[in-house]
């Protein structure tokens, strides 16, 4: 059909049924090559079978010769007698149990074999070491016996992981022999056909010839027959289509929305209430797996459930013709949803129907236009373009990544990564990982400062796994960095960690740039001085300069004699301070008496208005204040009595002052 | 002289008895019945000896022995031994073995000349077989079967082997042991030789449900009555041809 187009027939979809005859033409099995290969190996590692003689086919002219090894003939009844006594007749006389014996020139090759590997070859051959030589072959010749020598194990092995890639591929690629540019086909092009369009083949062969098998053959009646029944259930939905291999042409008539020219034959969709909102689940699970609920909803899906079932059976009798003349059926469904299609009485469809299929790929909810979705995606043939290196790296990969059956994984050569493939995580060793853990460790006790734990964990590990002077480094950074006085000492002057190299992780820093402090610069400083020959301290180590003993006391002197200048100062700051205060106190105790002077004075001559009869006292005036004086209302005639007495002892004593 | 016997109703007399040129083991059974047959036969001219090997009773299958000696296997215990030892005349060397096939009596066929041993014995074994028993010994199959010594019975003047012993495999085994070889069977069509029959130069014994026509084949071939072998195919051939048809 796209054979006339000009330009490229990848543009779009090349249904699987209708290949342009050139490129079907073209076209080879890529993914089974392995397995022919395998076929080839199987037929050549056959052992040759060591024909049993029988009488008839020894020439024996004396009559003389030996049943168990073959060709042994023998003129004298000494020279037969001797060879019942050699090593060739007693292997053979137990080879012939396991039913390969060995004639003289095969015999003289072992020998050679198991001399070399004896290394006795100077000593004489007695007895004993040819008894030996005897059980070493025999012992190599049953684990040859059983199949798999060690050389061919490894082999077979990868064998049988290709047969299983093989197997478990879902789809079958085809790459043409040759570029096709009549039709567009760019070099490196591979076209992939699911599986499941094929019945189940071995061989290669086999595939590519049903392929060819399985195009349109352009005769209308024939064509029109076949067709392919795609049926989804799930969570209550049913999707079902027969569609006819043939695509619709110009004139037909479509009634599935979007279908373009897919031809429909029928279609048909159900919805049914019968998995709970949030939860999901069909109701017949919940039921089976507890006991009956008997909510409303729980009758309602369970009615749901009983009904869609019912309507699907119906419509399989309603499709009966169309199953039985379709190719394929592809079904998706739960074992519970498969009871719709098949295993009940007056089933349209045998269990054992080998036209079934499930979806190769994952398929979502149960519609029309996912049905039609699926039928795109199982007929369309896909196209990759893949060069024949990164093909075969894809495919070393993908055998190595299968585990091998029953069999502990053996280290496979590292497959070259393809170019499509996330890059992998890389799988750590458990001495990575133990390397890893002590180093955390490592971290843990310098962050909490714990030096006797350090000094024994160092003791143990130190020296053998931090002899790398960058991880040294990065070592010393942290404990300057954390400020860790003790352990920094510890492990610059003890352990003689090399603080010269640069720390990566913060930008190329030295150990003694990270210091947290000053004591731990002093800690650098002081090593620089007593060990100045360790290292090139200012160079490497970015150790400004060492610090003697000395140094460090005039410092300190400097530092402690600034100290107490400054507490002196303070002192004096202080008692000043006081000072002020108890004068300022002095002053205000004054002030204080002075006012209470005045306000007695003031009082007095109140007083005296009041007794005189007078009131030149204009402002507002306290309720009951005339009962005893001011403020002497609410209190007990005793008081009021001796308040009123002192107050005419002051009236008096203002009466003497003022006269 | 082929004589029927059988021990305690079992007809497979090779089990409990071991006869050679210069001894007979019988094993000890409830009554005297088997040893007086023997004792008829051989009394005063060879020691009979009542024994056990390892406690049991299969004296036959578990020992292999000739004239010049006799192996036992290492199940064998010290007072068996002591008791082999006394009971036996001096010139016989008495050979107790370490070997993982420890049913001798099976695994090795011999007459005072040659022995004919299982392919799978020790090299050991083998060496201890020719020194003690004085033989050539050779690693042999008795019609496929790696059990010579239960099928097949050995004497210096002949042989009885498994009846399926192909011809080209009889004139190898005769030609290794420089004995006329005849393959027949015992017991009414056992074809267990080494079970069904023990015997030395000059008689034999075997079970009571061996035939007429069997203890002919029997008697010719190990010269038991001045005939040869030869009588098996000449004089016999027309009862044997009949029996088999």
């Amino acid at each position: 059909m796209s054979s006339s187009t000009p330009i490229s027939i990848l543009s779009r979809g090349v249904s699987v049924y209708s290949i342009p005859p050139e490129l079907l033409a073209n076209l080879s099995v890529r993914s089974i090559q392995a397995q022919d290969k395998i076929g080839e190996d199987q037929e050549t590692s056959t052992k040759p079978v060591t024909q049993l003689p029988t009488p008839a086919n020894l020439p024996g002219a004396s009559g003389l010769s030996c049943q168990t090894c073959p060709n042994a003939n023998f003129d004298t009844v000494e020279e037969q007698r001797k060879h019942f006594k050699s090593d060739w007749h007693r292997y053979n006389a137990k080879a012939k149990l396991t039913g390969r014996t060995v004639n003289a020139e095969e015999w003289d090759g072992m020998v050679e074999g198991i001399s070399s590997i004896s290394g006795s070859e100077s000593s004489s051959s007695s007895g004993s070491s040819s008894q030996s030589k005897v059980a070493k072959l025999l012992k190599r010749q049953t684990l040859g016996n059983n199949g798999t020598a060690s050389d061919d194990e490894e082999a077979l092995e990868l064998a049988d992981r290709q047969r299983r890639a093989h197997l478990r591929t879902a789809v079958i690629w085809f790459s043409p022999t040759t570029p096709l540019t009549s039709l567009g086909i760019p070099k490196d092009t591979q076209f992939g056909v699911h599986r499941s369009l094929f019945p189940p083949f071995d061989t290669a062969a086999d595939y590519l010839t049903e392929l060819k098998r399985m195009q349109l053959t352009g005769d209308e009646e024939e064509d029109k027959e076949r067709r392919l029944t795609l049926l989804m259930v799930a969570g209550g939905h049913f999707a079902g289509m027969v569609v006819s291999i043939k695509p619709r042409g110009k004139s037909e008539k479509q009634d599935v929305k979007g279908a373009g020219e897919v031809r429909v034959l029928k279609h048909k969709t159900f919805h049914r209430y019968t998995t709970r909102k949030k939860q999901g689940g069909s109701q017949a699970l919940n039921d089976n797996a507890k006991s009956k609920a008997v909510s409303a909803g729980a009758m309602l899906r369970r009615y749901g459930e009983q009904a869609l079932q019912e309507e699907i059976r119906a419509l399989m009798i309603d499709w009966e013709e169309d199953l039985a003349a379709s190719e394929r059926i592809f079904i998706r469904a739960s074992t519970h949803g498969k009871k719709s299609f098949y295993g009940y009485e007056g089933a349209v469809l045998h269990k054992n129907d080998d036209r079934f299929r499930t979806f190769p790929f994952p398929t979502r909810r149960p519609t029309l236009d996912e049905v039609l979705r699926c039928w795109h995606e199982l007929t369309r043939m896909k196209v990759s373009h893949l060069s024949e290196d990164a093909l075969k790296a894809l495919d070393e990969e993908y055998i190595a990544s299968l585990q091998p059956k029953n069999k502990p994984i053996k280290p496979t050569p590292a497959p070259t990564p393809a170019p499509s493939t996330a890059p992998l995580i890389p799988k750590l060793s458990p001495e990575e990982e133990a390397k890893i853990d002590r180093r955390k460790r490592l971290e843990e006790m310098i962050r909490k400062g714990k030096l006797d734990a350090l000094k024994s964990f160092w003791s143990k590990y130190g020296n053998e796994h931090y002899a790398d002077e960058v991880e040294q480094s990065e070592i010393l950074g942290l404990c300057a960095s954390l400020g860790q006085e003790e352990i920094l000492k510890y492990l610059l002057e003890e352990e003689k960690l090399n603080p010269t190299k640069s720390i990566e992780s913060s930008n190329n820093k030295k150990p003694y740039d990270l210091s947290a402090n000053k004591n731990i610069r002093n800690i650098f400083r002081r090593t620089a001085y007593n060990y100045p020959d360790w290292y090139n301290w200012i160079e490497d180590a970015k150790v400004p300069s060492g610090l003697s003993d000395e140094l460090q006391s005039e410092q300190n002197a400097k530092k402690s004699e600034r100290r107490k200048g400054l507490k002196d100062k303070l002192k004096e700051r202080e008692k000043q301070k006081q000072l002020d205060a108890e004068q300022q106190e002095k002053d205000e105790l004054e002030a204080e008496q002075e006012r209470i002077k005045q306000d007695h004075m003031k009082q007095a001559a109140l007083s005296l208005g009041n007794s005189n009869g007078s009131t030149n006292n204009k402002g507002p005036q306290k309720l009951g204040g005339k009962i005893g004086g001011e403020g002497l209302g609410g209190m007990t005639p005793e008081m009021r009595q001796q308040i009123e007495r002192e107050r005419r002892a002051r009236a008096a004593e203002a009466r003497f002052g003022s006269r | 002289m082929a004589v029927r016997t059988q021990f305690e109703n079992s007809t497979d007399i090779g089990v409990f008895s071991k006869l050679t040129n210069s001894y007979c083991l019988t094993a000890l059974a409830s009554s005297t019945n088997f040893y007086s047959v023997f004792e008829s036969e051989l009394a005063d001219v060879i020691p009979i000896v009542h024994t056990t090997i390892g406690g049991t009773r299969i004296v036959g299958r578990l020992t292999a022995g000739n004239r010049h000696g006799l192996l036992v296997p290492s199940t064998t215990t010290d007072q068996e031994l002591q008791h082999l030892r006394n009971s036996l005349p001096p010139s016989v060397a008495i050979q107790r073995i370490e070997e993982r096939l420890s049913a001798l009596g099976n695994v090795i066929a011999c007459n005072d000349y040659v022995a004919l041993v299982h392919p799978d014995i020790d090299r050991e074994t083998e060496e201890i077989i020719a020194d003690t028993l004085k033989v050539e010994v050779f690693r042999q199959t008795v019609a496929s079967n790696v059990l010579v010594g239960s099928y097949c019975a050995l004497s210096n003047q002949g042989g009885l082997v498994h009846p399926k012993t192909s011809r080209s495999e009889l004139d190898e085994l005769s030609s290794l042991l420089q004995v006329p070889l005849v393959a027949g069977t015992v017991n009414r069509g056992s074809e267990v030789i080494g079970a069904g029959l023990v015997v030395n130069d000059w008689c034999a014994f075997t079970g009571l449900d061996t035939t007429a026509t069997e203890i002919s084949v029997i008697e010719a071939t190990f010269r038991l009555q001045g005939q040869t072998s030869a009588a098996v195919i000449n004089e016999m051939r027309d009862s044997l041809i009949d029996h088999y048809a």
